[in-house]
C-alpha cells in the first residue's frame, strides 16, 4: 500500500471519528460544535475520502 | 503496521484531540469572558437574524431598521453576568431615541433597555451646565439666562444627591435615583372599595399608604384558553425592594375547563409611609374579576387591559403623553375620546396611537376588552392617580415641565467615519435564558414601518462582549454548596 492510500484510510478513519465526536458533543452540548464547525462539510469531506478510497481500489483490481 | 502509517495515524488523530480541546475552550469559557460579532456580510451562528422581518431589509453589508421594535437573539454555550453590547450605526434620518436592552421576563415580555442614542440628551450637554460622576453619570443643569427664579447650582452629583431639589424640578434618563415620594395632604381610606372594571392578564399599579395597612383582595378566575399551567404571583415592593410575595395555582390543565381559581388577600400593617408598588404576574388568560382595597391612590403603570366582563362608559385617568389603543375583540371596536380629542379603533389586532397629550387627561371609554397603553400612568377616578416617579427625559418636554435638573447615565456615540458607535452595558445575572440563547431588542419608538415615510437606521454591526464567572469561581461554587 502507497503512502497516498495510507494517508487515506487513515483520513478515513479519524473523519469518521470526528463525526461521532462531533454529533456526540452536539446532542449533550447544543451549538457547542456548530458555532465553529459545519459538520455537513465534515460529512462530505469524510464521503469524498471514502469515494477515493474505493476508486483507488478498483483501479487496482481492473489492473 | 508499517512506521508511516503509525506517524499519519498519530499525527491525524492528535489533530482531531487539538481540534476536540478547542472546541470544549470556546464552549466553557474558562477565563469567562467572550466576544461575538455580525456585521452581516455573511450569517452570524450566535447572533441570529434581526427579526420580525416585516420591520428590517437585509442588505449586502448592513441591515436596514425600518419599524420599532426588532428582536435578535444570542445563542452561547454558557450563561454569564453581564453584556456589553457595541452598535454601528448611521442615523441619517436623526430618529431621537436608540435603546438596547436584554429581555429579563418571558411571560410579561420586559426588557431592560439602555440607552444607545438619546438626542435631548446630547442637546442638553452643548445648552446647559454638566458635571460628570463615576461611569458615565452626568448632572445636567439648566442655565439661568432668561429664567426668572433662582436655580441652585451643584458642584457634584454627590452634593445633588444629598440635598435633592423638589420632585417636580428633577428628570432621569437611564438613573436610578430614589426619591423619598410624600403626599402633603394625603387623606387615608376608611372602608374597602371594589375597582369598576375587571382587568385581564398581567398589570403593575402604583399605590400609597400613610398610617394605614397595605389592604387589597383580588379574585382570580382562569379562562383556560391556553392549555398552560397558568397560576398568578403577586409581588409587593417597596423602593426596589420585594417585601412580600403571594401563588395561587392555575385550573388544572387536565380539564382545560375555565374556572374561578380563588383569592389572594394580603393585609400588611405597621408598613412606614410611601409608595408601593404591587405586580399581578399571570398570563392573558387569567382574569382578575374583583380588586378591593382600602387604598385611596391606585395607578396603573403603562398597560391595562380591560377584560370583557360587559360594563360600558368606563372612565380612565391618565398623566401618559402618548395613549394606545388595541382590541381582539370585534364587537369592543369604537372611538375613545381623550380630552377633546379621540382615538378610533378601527380593526382588531391593530393598535392605534394618538399623542402629544399634556397634563392629565380623561378617557371616556364605551366597552371594554380593550387593551389601554402609553408611557404613563392610569387610574379609575381622578383622585385615585398621582405618578410618584420621577419624570423621564423621553416623556416630557423639559421647558413646559419646568425641569430645571437631569441626572443620567449616558455616554454619547462616537463618530467613526461615516459611522456612529455607541455600546450599552447590560445585566445578564436575571436575564432569560431559553435553549442557550438570551432575547435582544433594539428599541426605536416613532420608527414605524407602515407609515409610508422612508425614515430607518442603518445597522452597520453588532458587537457583544460577554463576562462572567470563571472556571475557577464555577468549581469553587460547586464545592461551596456541598
Amino acid at each position: 500500500m502507497n503512502n497516498k492510500k495510507i494517508f487515506l484510510y487513515e483520513l478515513f478513519y479519524v473523519l469518521a471519528g470526528a463525526l461521532i465526536i462531533f454529533i456526540v458533543l452536539e446532542v449533550v452540548w447544543p451549538g457547542v460544535v456548530l458555532a465553529y464547525i459545519n459538520i455537513n462539510w465534515v460529512l462530505i469531506l469524510w464521503l469524498i475520502d471514502g469515494i477515493f478510497i474505493l476508486l483507488a481500489n478498483s483501479l487496482k483490481t481492473v489492473k | 503496521m508499517s512506521k508511516i502509517q503509525i506517524k499519519i495515524r498519530i499525527f491525524l488523530w492528535v489533530a482531531l484531540g487539538l481540534v476536540v480541546v478547542w472546541i470544549l475552550y470556546q464552549g466553557i469559557v474558562p477565563f469567562g469572558k467572550k466576544s461575538y460579532s455580525c456585521d452581516f456580510s455573511k450569517p452570524c451562528y450566535n447572533i441570529k437574524k434581526i427579526q420580525p422581518a416585516d420591520r428590517v431589509k437585509i442588505l449586502a453589508d448592513n441591515v436596514d431598521i425600518i419599524g420599532n421594535p426588532v428582536y435578535f437573539t444570542l445563542a452561547t454555550p454558557r450563561s454569564f453576568n453581564q453584556a456589553v453590547i457595541s452598535l454601528k450605526y448611521k442615523n441619517k434620518d436623526d430618529l431621537p431615541v436608540i435603546e438596547t436592552g436584554v429581555l429579563k421576563d418571558e411571560l410579561l415580555w420586559r426588557y431592560d433597555l439602555k440607552p444607545i442614542r438619546n438626542k435631548t440628551i446630547d442637546q442638553l450637554a452643548l445648552a446647559w451646565r454638566t458635571v460628570s460622576g463615576k461611569g458615565e453619570a452626568i448632572l445636567f443643569q439648566r442655565d439661568s439666562v432668561g429664567v426668572e427664579s433662582e436655580i441652585k447650582y451643584y458642584q457634584s452629583i454627590d452634593e445633588f444627591l444629598k440635598e435633592l431639589p423638589p420632585f417636580e424640578k428633577i428628570a432621569v434618563y437611564n438613573y436610578d435615583l430614589n426619591y423619598n415620594y410624600k403626599i402633603v395632604d394625603y387623606n387615608s381610606g376608611q372602608e374597602k372599595k371594589e375597582l369598576p372594571s375587571a382587568l385581564r392578564g398581567a398589570y403593575q399599579f402604583y399605590t400609597y399608604i400613610k398610617d394605614e395597612p397595605l389592604d387589597f383582595s383580588f379574585n382570580f378566575f382562569d379562562l383556560n384558553k391556553n392549555k398552560d399551567a397558568d397560576g398568578v404571583d403577586i409581588f409587593v415592593y417597596h423602593y426596589g425592594q420585594t417585601i412580600e410575595n403571594m401563588h395561587l395555582d392555575g385550573t388544572s390543565i387536565a380539564t382545560g375547563a375555565a374556572g374561578d381559581i380563588g383569592n389572594i388577600e394580603f393585609n400588611i400593617a405597621n408598613l412606614p409611609e410611601g409608595v408601593y408598588k404591587i405586580e399581578v404576574k399571570a398570563s392573558d388568560d387569567i382574569i382578575t374579576k374583583k380588586i378591593f382595597t382600602r387604598q385611596t391612590k391606585i395607578a396603573f403603570i403603562n398597560k391595562l387591559w380591560l377584560t370583557d366582563s360587559g360594563s360600558e362608559k368606563i372612565k380612565l385617568y391618565t398623566d401618559s403623553q402618548t395613549i394606545n389603543g388595541q382590541t381582539i375583540n370585534p364587537a369592543s371596536l369604537q372611538t375613545i375620546k381623550i380630552g377633546d380629542s379621540a382615538l378610533d379603533i378601527k380593526e382588531t389586532y391593530k393598535l392605534y396611537t394618538a399623542d402629544d397629550f399634556r397634563d392629565i387627561n380623561e378617557l371616556a371609554i364605551e366597552k371594554d376588552d380593550i387593551i389601554i397603553s402609553g408611557n404613563g400612568l392610569f387610574s379609575f377616578t381622578a383622585s385615585q392617580l398621582f405618578n410618584p416617579i420621577i419624570k423621564n427625559v423621553t416623556n416630557i418636554d423639559l421647558n413646559y415641565e419646568g425641569i430645571n435638573y437631569v441626572l443620567a447615565n449616558y455616554a454619547s456615540p462616537r463618530q467613526i467615519d461615516d459611522w456612529q458607535v455607541a455600546h450599552a452595558t447590560l445585566d445578564l445575572s436575571e436575564a432569560y435564558r431559553e435553549d442557550g440563547k438570551y432575547g435582544f431588542i433594539i428599541s426605536i419608538p416613532g420608527l414605524r414601518a407602515d407609515d409610508n415615510i422612508e425614515d430607518k437606521l442603518e445597522l452597520g454591526e453588532i458587537s457583544i462582549e460577554l463576562t462572567g464567572k470563571t472556571l475557577r469561581q464555577k468549581i469553587s461554587d460547586i464545592f461551596s454548596k456541598l
